[in-house]
């Protein structure tokens, strides 16, 4: 159960941020907050893996190929603390650094939705899964973006927005390929087929590993000075 | 039917990547869809198209092959949900896009901006 915490605390903050009456000082309180509690749940299974090992829950109590599978082992289990590290860090800096007129669009309710899809994506043992939590991450860090939608977070936003649509497909392509050949999601399966070296297999991983590429290069495509990098820096300033 | 599904999966691709291509933000946006669409129609016809066989079990100690898999139509359908959101997401985007620079050229978007000093962000 503890395992879906740095999953459903974010959700429960960005729900809240929603919720709560829109007063600058209040929403700083509960977001920062639920940084700190998302953090806490993180070091709790990173504890926990590392004194009894592999943690798995099957959401719902569904077996590994009918329902979700949340895994942590020692490594996805220090990712999801680095992620909570990062976000406490950034929830704190933003107090700062963020022009309150964003923070009553959203910024923050959008964090933690951000945080929630890393912590997903780090923790899923399903890789149609994985898919989903990369949307979701997709989908707040296109928000945080264009926050307020100044000309420069638009130019941004549409060259970061393209090129993930097309490293979306190509995921989701590589995902029903992958899942023709293995008939399965689950991770740990498909890298056993992958041992035993499938062709398809291997063509079906090196495509999300494209996808996941392309994703980053993203950053490089654009132009100095116009990057989303850029419209990033200009909510921070 | 598996070829023609093929051959329907790829030329959605092909003019999905062309009108994605081009320089216009509206034609993008229908190349998202139709790229989103064809990779649908991929994993339909990659996972086995079946006639007339529900992925239901209607009568108890039915077999694997009298039903058809359930998962690539599940994965379909969550695709089908997110690329929608990601299409509503891209259109609003276009929207405000034409608001601030009056164009849906893609390479006037930052340009247009500096000549527009209604639009310029205000600073805390």
């Amino acid at each position: 159960m503890f395992l879906a915490l740095p999953i459903v605390v974010p959700l429960g903050t960005a729900i809240a941020l929603h919720l709560l009456p829109q007063r600058t000082r209040l929403l700083r309180v509960v977001a920062f907050l639920g940084a700190v509690l998302s953090l806490a749940a993180a070091v709790a299974i990173l504890v926990r893996t590392l004194s009894t090992g592999i943690q798995v829950l099957h959401v719902g109590s569904w077996p590994a190929p009918f329902g979700i599978t949340l895994v942590a082992d020692l490594f996805s289990a220090l990712l999801v603390v680095m992620a909570a590290v990062v976000g406490v860090a950034v929830t704190g800096s933003s107090f700062a650094g963020v022009d309150p007129r964003r923070e009553g669009l959203g910024y923050h309710p959008l964090i933690h939705v951000l945080l929630m899809g890393v912590s997903g994506a780090f923790l899923t043992g399903d890789i149609f899964n994985l898919y989903v939590w990369f949307e979701v991450m997709l989908i707040a860090s296109f928000g945080l973006i264009v926050l307020a939608g100044n000309p420069l977070q638009l130019d941004g936003a549409v060259k970061y927005g393209v090129l993930n649509f097309v490293a979306t497909a190509l995921f989701l392509m590589a995902l029903g390929l992958l899942y023709v050949v293995t008939s399965a999601f689950t991770l740990a399966k498909c890298i056993r087929d992958r041992q035993e070296e499938t062709a398809i297999v291997s063509d079906g991983t090196d495509l999300r590993c494209w996808a996941v590429h392309g994703r980053q290069s993203a950053w490089l495509f654009t132009p100095t000075g116009r990057t989303p990098y850029g419209a990033g820096q200009e909510i921070v300033l | 039917m598996e070829l023609l599904l093929a051959v329907v999966a790829g030329v959605l691709y092909a003019a999905g990547l062309y009108l994605m291509m081009r320089r216009r933000l509206a034609q993008l946006i229908i190349g998202l869809g139709l790229l989103s669409n064809g990779s649908n129609i991929l994993i339909l016809s990659a996972a086995g198209v079946t006639r007339a066989r529900p992925p239901i079990i209607t009568t108890p100690g039915m077999t694997a092959d009298q039903f058809a898999d359930p998962v690539p139509q599940s994965l379909i359908l969550t695709a089908i949900v997110i690329g929608f959101g990601v299409l509503a997401f891209a259109l609003v985007l276009a929207h405000r896009v034409h608001q601030s620079s009056g164009s849906d050229d893609i390479d006037t978007i930052g340009t247009e901006a500096a000549t527009t000093p209604a639009q310029t962000p205000e600073r805390a």
